[in-house]
């Protein structure tokens, strides 16, 4: 069958189905709606898919209209009447509902927080969904940009900041490519009134703006001769004109000190306009030199660039591929082994969360169905339950269709209650679903309740409604007048339920056994994370950012001064127990390489000879707590006067010099002008890259030592004696007394940077646990809800079996058995789909295979205890039947 | 219920499905496509309302189904005018001719022609 065929036939059976509750449709029109309907349907479908769910969507809607309004007055001339009668007949039907649901508290709060939680659980992780899949970005034609990104996947980089050489080409040499522009990351000091203030920015391309199709809300950006080097002017944001100028428009004529430079802004631009995240608030020309331009060593730029309207993004990276091979041949020393790809902005922006949104939409579509499923077999018993009422008052005169339309009333007062709440919940949630929007969306995408998602929400709830409201509503109608005379109505009215009813609650488990299944791996993996060997010690430790200004501390000797001086003065604060500089604390900075050469062997080409690259000072290593495995740690006699020395790390030694010795052997950075140095120790591995990443090859160089580094020593690492909170201020007095205008910035303890690694993960596991748990709670509810029920239905026949002498131990066999077949049929076919399923949960699993088995059989054990303990308690009813009661009852 | 010799008022669906029967017998869809037709003006219908308004055109007997069968569709059904219905429809065009007569005297024109 073709999907154009597939829809028809799906359309007609929807039709057909809301058709058999028309009141028009069920007084003899049906067939030639029908016909008319398919005639419509061959229409629409020559129109595409569209035009037929259009369709479908009006006249569903259409009949559902119509149908309220024919019911009264279907057999009266009078046509105004027809009109009073169905308002008339509304407020009846919701003062019925009303009544009837008050009569029973329990059973309608059941319903009303199933649905809830369904419809609120759906429209929150909607909204996310919406605000991350379809942001507003502030750029002209975002479809268009791509982000372009070297490939160095042999050396641990598969989206690596391209280096200026290669960025130059693409500028050339990729026809599909409009305009390409760079950006690198860059920090300024904002230094006169108040604390000096560390502010996030990027030197630019001149044509980055244009690239991006936007112009400055304020002011102009620079010209193209304006951004060489030695010219001092910068585009700021509208956040930063706002906090720091006070949306004074005379910033544009006076100069502004960024890193004790005076700077000419020259533009503020519009209000929502950010790349690459929030935190960039100053753009100055990046002002590459023609040699920096040819040089593909250094890996430090982003790249946005803007498709030809022409162009699609498979030529560019073909285009790109073609490059990166050309490159490769041409400049091996550098390009041997680069890739090259262009990936859509938003994509690029959105990266894993793009799963783990998928992976919680399908929980979340789970949770409603089980709860319509759930809602579905309250409302089933107790229109089981109300079948003598539906006869009493069809006896009275209530016309068929009245009655249905009733139950629908009630259904439709259901959803729209549950609906109305959900939205509750799930606006009260957005607080906590805020943290799963990627860094470069924050602050463009809020998560908000937007008409969209009303829209989704309702249309969730009047299908809910519509499901949930016809079979009750279609069965209770069949009520047949001739059967009030006898008793027995009620019982073979109740025989259909009964198969309905438990293939509900099969369906519920076993949506339930997917998602315990998929959440048990969720938190398996996190507890995994949790437990993995950092190779450092976290707890006590408070690090902080110096970001020494380039202009200041160029030289050398004035830099490795003021380390040692700082950490002198640090170290005198009490509670320091231990201080340390370092370039970048763990997990903050995934990057950061050099190349290496070991002396006097020949390079073996199977290896990419690259490490990632840190200068510490003395003391920063036992400050962290990382555990020397040979030699020693750098002390006071590595200084600018000692043998150059080196730590290398226990990966580093297992990939350059396995099964040797590797104290006293010496290596050098990739340029041959560096000195050799000595390896004087070893240290374990540390998680530097994510928690979640192996490790890399790692070296370490005395800060004293490391004059030709262009590494730079930024962060501080202080391990606290007391409560490490406590010393901040102190701290900074410290430091502020060596220089009074060195900002202080990225203040964290050591445990926040890991719990802000690990910050996603538990949010999604948490998410999903809790999912899982309503589905179980859910599912529970529902197999007991059908044994309660059969037990009532059967109370007469315990009652008889009692009576001839049944074992109580027998009867409750029976009912446990009962259930326990129900929990079987569903556990298997839900075990059966989460082996299928649990693929999709993919990147978001660490050190677990998504099909666990211990996970599979320790959730069914636990899935399967839930639903004994929800069937044991009917079926110790049943066992307490008191037969003289029960044969009473008949 | 009013006298049984007073035409019904009709509602302006009802109007319609009458107007488009008034030169020949029609099945639902072809009332639905004459409706339809962007020169008479009127909006999308469904199913549902139609259908709704053919039953109580039928009950009221201002139209009655034709023994006609269609070749293509053996299931539809072909409606035509009664003779109630057409003094129905000779009364509602009437009443509409006067309201509009008394609403060019007060001075309301109608808006320029336009899409509208």
């Amino acid at each position: 069958m073709t999907s154009g065929r597939l829809a028809a036939w799906a359309a007609r059976r929807v039709y057909r189905v809301l058709l058999r509750l028309h009141p028009i449709g069920r007084s003899g029109y049906a067939a030639q709606m029908l016909a008319t309907f398919d005639a419509m349907v061959e229409g629409a479908c020559r129109r595409g898919g569209l035009a037929l769910a259009a369709l479908v969507a009006r006249e569903s809607l259409g009949l559902v209209v119509s149908a309220c309004r024919a019911f009264p007055a279907t057999s009266s001339d009078v046509v105004s009447r027809g009109k009073q009668n169905t308002m008339g007949n509304l407020r009846q039907d919701l003062r019925y509902a009303l009544r009837s649901f008050a009569r029973q508290p329990g059973l309608t709060a059941a319903l009303v927080a199933t649905l809830t939680l369904g419809i609120g659980a759906n429209s929150a992780i909607f909204s996310v969904t919406k605000a991350v899949l379809f942001p507003v970005l502030p750029f002209a034609d975002p479809a268009r940009l791509v982000m372009v990104w070297e490939d160095a996947s042999s050396l641990g980089f598969p989206r690596n900041t391209p280096a200026p050489g290669n960025y130059a080409d693409w500028t050339t040499s990729i026809p599909a490519f409009d305009g390409v522009a760079a950006l690198d990351d860059r920090e300024f000091n904002l230094t006169g009134t108040g604390d000096p203030e560390k502010i996030g920015g990027a030197g630019v391309t001149d044509n980055l703006f244009s690239v991006l199709g936007v112009r400055p809300a304020l002011g102009r950006i620079w010209r193209p001769d304006e951004g060489g080097a030695g010219t001092h002017v910068a585009v700021v944001s509208h956040d930063l004109w706002m906090s720091r100028f006070g949306g004074d428009r005379s910033v544009l004529d006076r100069p502004v000190s960024f890193n004790g430079i005076p700077y000419q802004v020259l533009g503020v631009m519009p209000r929502h306009f950010q790349i690459l995240g929030p935190d960039q608030q100053i753009w100055v020309p990046i002002g590459l030199t023609a040699a920096q331009l040819t040089e593909r060593g250094n890996h430090y730029l982003s790249v946005v660039a803007r498709l030809r309207p022409t162009a699609t993004l498979v030529q560019a990276n073909l285009q790109l591929e073609a490059l990166a091979a050309r490159l490769q041949r041409e400049e091996p020393g550098t390009n041997r082994t680069t890739g090259m790809y262009a990936v859509p902005l938003l994509d690029d922006y959105v990266g894993d969360t793009r799963t783990a949104l998928v992976v919680l939409l399908a929980a979340a579509g789970c949770v409603l169905l089980i709860a319509c499923a759930n809602v579905a077999n309250l409302l089933l018993t107790r229109a089981t339950g109300r079948a003598r009422e539906m006869m009493i008052r069809a006896a009275l005169g209530a016309d068929r269709k009245r009655l249905v339309r009733q139950l629908m009333t009630e259904s439709l007062l259901l959803a729209g209650t549950g609906a109305a709440l959900g939205l509750v919940v799930a606006t009260s949630s957005f607080g906590t679903l805020a943290h799963l929007i990627p860094l470069p969306l924050t602050g463009l995408s809020d998560v908000t309740m937007d008409l969209s998602v009303l829209g989704a929400t309702a249309g969730a709830a009047v299908v809910t409604g519509i499901l949930f409201g016809l079979a009750p509503a279609w069965r209770a109608s069949r009520v047949n007048l001739a059967a009030a005379a006898g008793h027995r109505a009620p019982r073979s009215l109740a025989g259909g339920h009964a198969r309905l009813r438990s293939a509900l609650v099969v369906a519920e488990i076993a949506l339930a056994t997917v998602l315990l299944v998929g959440a048990g791996l969720l938190v398996t993996s996190f507890r995994t994370i949790r437990g993995v060997d950092l190779g450092f010690r976290p707890d006590g430790v408070l690090t902080l950012r110096l970001q020494l200004p380039r202009r200041s501390y160029a030289d050398f000797d004035k830099r490795a001064q003021l380390v040692d001086t700082i950490l002198e003065r640090v170290r005198a604060v009490p509670g320091v127990a231990a201080a340390g500089f370092t370039s970048a604390v763990p997990l903050v900075w995934k990057g950061g390489t050099a190349g290496f050469e070991p002396q006097g062997r020949a390079l073996d080409p199977s290896l990419p000879y690259d490490a990632n690259n840190r200068v510490v000072s003395p003391g920063y290593m036992e400050t962290m707590g990382m555990t020397l495995r040979a030699g020693r740690f750098f002390g006071p006699a590595d200084d600018a006067n000692g043998n150059p020395a080196a730590i290398v790390n226990e990966r580093m030694v297992r990939q350059y010099w396995p099964g040797q010795d590797p104290i006293g052997r010496r290596f050098r950075v990739a340029a041959p002008s560096t000195p050799w140095r000595t390896i004087v120790g070893v240290v374990a591995d540390t998680r530097v890259m994510g928690i979640d990443q192996p490790t890399r090859a790692e070296m370490y160089f005395p800060i004293a030592q490391a004059r030709e580094n262009w590494m730079w020593p930024r962060d501080v690492a202080i391990r606290a004696s007391r409560d490490p909170k406590l010393l901040v201020a102190d701290v900074s007095r410290a430091i502020w007394t060596v220089d009074r205008n060195q900002p202080i910035s990225d203040v964290a303890l050591m445990d926040d940077i890991i719990a802000r690694e690990l910050q996603d993960r538990r949010l999604q596991t948490t998410l999903m646990a809790t999912f899982a748990g309503l589905a179980l709670l859910l599912a529970a509810v529902g197999i007991y809800g059908v044994l309660a029920f059969s037990v009532a239905e059967r109370t007469a026949e315990i009652g008889l079996r009692l009576a001839l002498g049944g074992q109580p131990a027998r009867i409750r066999a029976l009912f446990v058995r009962q259930g326990l077949v129900l929990a079987t049929v569903g556990l298997s076919l839900g075990l059966t789909a989460a082996v299928w399923s649990t693929a999709l949960l993919g990147k978001l699993l660490f050190g677990v295979h998504p099909r666990d088995p211990l996970t599979f059989v320790s959730q069914s054990v636990f899935l399967v205890a839930v639903c004994v303990v929800a069937t044991y308690l009917p079926a110790r009813r049943a066992s307490r039947v008191d037969p003289i009661e029960a044969l009473r009852q008949d | 219920m009013g006298d049984r010799d007073t035409p019904p008022s009709l509602s302006p669906l009802q109007f319609h499905i009458l107007l488009a029967l008034t030169d020949r017998p029609l099945h639902g869809y072809g009332i639905l496509r004459d409706l339809g037709d962007p020169a008479r003006g009127s909006a999308r219908l469904g199913t549902g309302a139609l259908y709704t308004a053919i039953a109580r055109l039928v009950t009221i007997g201002l139209i009655h189904e034709t023994d006609r069968r269609d070749a293509d569709d053996a299931r539809r059904r072909y409606y035509s005018l009664t003779v109630r219905g057409r003094v129905a429809l000779r009364a509602e065009a009437t009443r509409l001719e006067r309201l509009l007569a008394r609403a060019r005297r007060r001075g309301v024109r109608p808006v320029a022609a336009g899409r509208s």
